[in-house]
């Protein structure tokens, strides 16, 4: 025996769902049709590529036969400035010019529009990042190959995409504290503190907190990528140690905006 | 449709909305009408579930907005139309909402097309002119063809032309059978617009009737009478027609005061009535006029009362009529 549970639905044309994919395609066209976009890229690749490789164009020639993989170190450091300012501003724009309500009445579904602005910009941030580190290293062994001590492929792998990953990492861990300050100049401002302050606070603290700011500071996990980091724990590792940090950061800025007015 | 019920937002101690239960019905333009300060924006936003609720429930074609499996399909949107990113243009902006949908790029020309920015649709929305803007708001809010329109102040910073534009638009998507929901602070754009208002003061619910309803009760008119006896610049009545007049209209059921200038002013008696009164009498007229008196007027007593006395909010209707003499 069988008995109908549920009566035809009335005859209402069909409306595909909003799904994470709309968001994707959306938050796509957003981070590529404004201007500060390109210019805090450009500004990446200028910082990584272009301070990397004058700092190996400088060497040649005068090279002491150490290893010329951190060459590329002082780029990466200032060149993380753009990418935690984009991170900031693709959440922080949408707030700071009211977008965000426009954005958030035509896709309510605010977890699945962070997932997408989170997604588009770590695989944009990852895929530009690491074509710069790996743009600098290239030019590098271009310039100073048998100059010095040639990197290996281990640490040509550690820099190259462990240094888009970090930068990545960074610009995500940016994004979120965007979304939970929802102001451009503070996040930005948050953000600067947290990349250079542990490391300046390390050196006025007293030795067993300073072990612990100097190793997990920003500035020493981006030296690790290149082979010339504190303590024990390698570049990979503090690659996951930022990747938890992240997570974490990121967790509460889902928290924040799901429950939040706006 | 829309609905909501008890719905009430605090923030902190203030109270912005306060029990507001009211229904947005299809197929006519509602007006929703209040000060500024009186919760309207709060209200609306809390129908876009960009706000939650302190208590009480919202619901657009019966499910809460961010329930809504497509929101752009169901519900258009225009709050504030400078809530773009100024760097984006018009096209850009409007695709990157078209996509939240899933809808094809073609339709993002189709709404430019109907807002006329086609033109200007590839520059920066940041130079645009605040009618430009409204237009862009407007344009994001048709996108998805939606059953359920909600617009915010839609005519501020519009011309003439655009004005026009707006009311004429919101009345042929109400005439498809649309919920149209306008918010405004001003009754006369209502009372030209709107089929439905609801009024709030203080975040409270003030009225909630049509607007003819609404122009009967609170505006109603009123006739200016000028006997032939009664014109002196000093108003004198030297052979007593006028008060023979008002006496008559008076025991017909008229409301009856002598204005400054010596003319009547008549409310409750409908002119003919009125001719044939004076005619009776023989009672030369020179002039007998309809009046309306101004809904602006109106609705500022209206929602000024429920600022003051907070307890008669309830009893809208039983107001005194204003402009005419009681």
């Amino acid at each position: 025996m069988t008995v109908q549970l549920l009566p035809t639905a009335p005859a209402e044309p069909a409306v595909p769902r909003a799904r994470l994919g709309n968001a994707l395609a959306s938050e796509w066209t957003k981070i590529r049709s404004v201007q500060s976009t390109l210019w805090t890229l450009i500004a990446m690749f200028a910082l990584i590529l272009g301070i990397g490789l004058l700092a190996d164009s400088y060497e040649y020639g005068r090279s002491d036969g150490s290893a010329y993989l951190g060459n590329g170190l002082g780029g990466f450091i200032v060149g993380q400035i753009p990418v935690v300012a984009l991170g900031v501003l693709v959440v922080t724009s949408e707030y700071g010019t009211g977008m965000i309500r426009t954005t958030l009445t035509a896709f309510p579904r605010r977890e699945s529009l962070l997932a997408a602005k989170a997604l588009v910009f770590f695989s944009l941030a990852f895929v530009l990042g690491t074509a710069a580190t790996g743009l600098q290293v290239l030019g590098g062994m271009v310039i100073l190959s048998g100059q010095g001590i040639d990197p290996t492929g281990g640490q040509i792998l550690l820099t190259v995409l462990g240094g888009g990953l970090y930068l990545a990492l960074i610009g995500l861990f940016a994004l979120s504290v965007g979304t939970l300050l929802r102001h451009s100049a503070g996040a930005i401002s948050v953000m600067l503190g947290l990349l250079l302050l542990p490391f300046i606070l390390a050196l006025f603290l007293p030795s067993d907190w300073h072990e612990v700011l100097l190793t997990y500071s920003p500035i020493n996990m981006s030296a690790s990528l290149y082979g010339d980091g504190a303590g024990t724990i390698g570049g990979w590792g503090l690659l996951g140690v930022l990747a938890i940090g992240t997570a974490v950061v990121l967790t509460a800025a889902f928290t924040a905006l799901r429950r939040r007015d706006v | 449709m829309i609905e909501a019920h008890g719905l009430t937002k605090k923030y902190g101690e203030k109270t912005a909305v306060d029990d507001l239960s009211f229904t947005v019905r299809p197929g006519q333009v509602t007006g929703f009408l209040g000060p500024n300060g009186s919760g309207k924006s709060t209200t609306m936003r809390l129908v876009l579930g960009l706000d939650s609720p302190t208590s009480g429930t919202v619901t657009v074609d019966g499910l809460p907005f961010r329930r809504l499996p497509n929101a752009p399909r169901t519900v258009g949107a225009l709050l504030d139309a400078k809530a773009v990113h100024g760097g984006r243009s018009a096209y850009s902006h409007l695709l990157c909402l078209a996509q939240l949908a899933g809808l094809p790029r073609r339709r993002v020309d189709e709404v430019l097309a109907l807002v006329g920015l086609s033109e200007v649709a590839h520059r920066r929305s940041g130079g645009f002119s605040l009618g430009m803007g409204q237009r862009l708001g407007i344009a994001a809010a048709l996108l998805g063809d939606p059953k359920v329109l909600m617009f915010d102040e839609p005519v501020n910073g519009l011309d003439p032309e655009g004005i026009h534009w707006v009311r004429q638009l919101m009345r042929d998507l109400a005439a498809e059978g649309r919920t149209v929901f306008v918010s405004s602070h001003l009754m006369s754009e209502m009372a030209v617009t709107a089929d439905h208002l609801i009024v709030i003061g203080r975040g409270r619910l003030l009225a909630d009737l049509s607007t003819r309803a609404f122009i009967d009760r609170h505006a109603a008119g009123f006739a200016r009478v000028r006997t032939a006896d009664g014109t002196d610049p000093d108003g004198a009545d030297p052979d007593g027609r006028r008060e023979l007049l008002a006496g008559v209209l008076r025991k017909a059921g008229g409301e009856v005061t002598v204005e400054a200038d010596g003319a009547l002013r008549v409310g409750g008696l409908p002119l003919a009535r009125i001719s044939d009164l004076a005619w009776e009498e023989k009672v030369r007229l020179y002039e007998l006029s309809p009046h309306q008196a101004s809904l602006e007027e109106a609705y500022m007593q209206l929602t000024h009362g429920s600022v003051e006395y907070r307890s008669v909010r309830n009893e809208p209707a039983d107001d005194e009529p204003v402009g005419v003499a009681a």
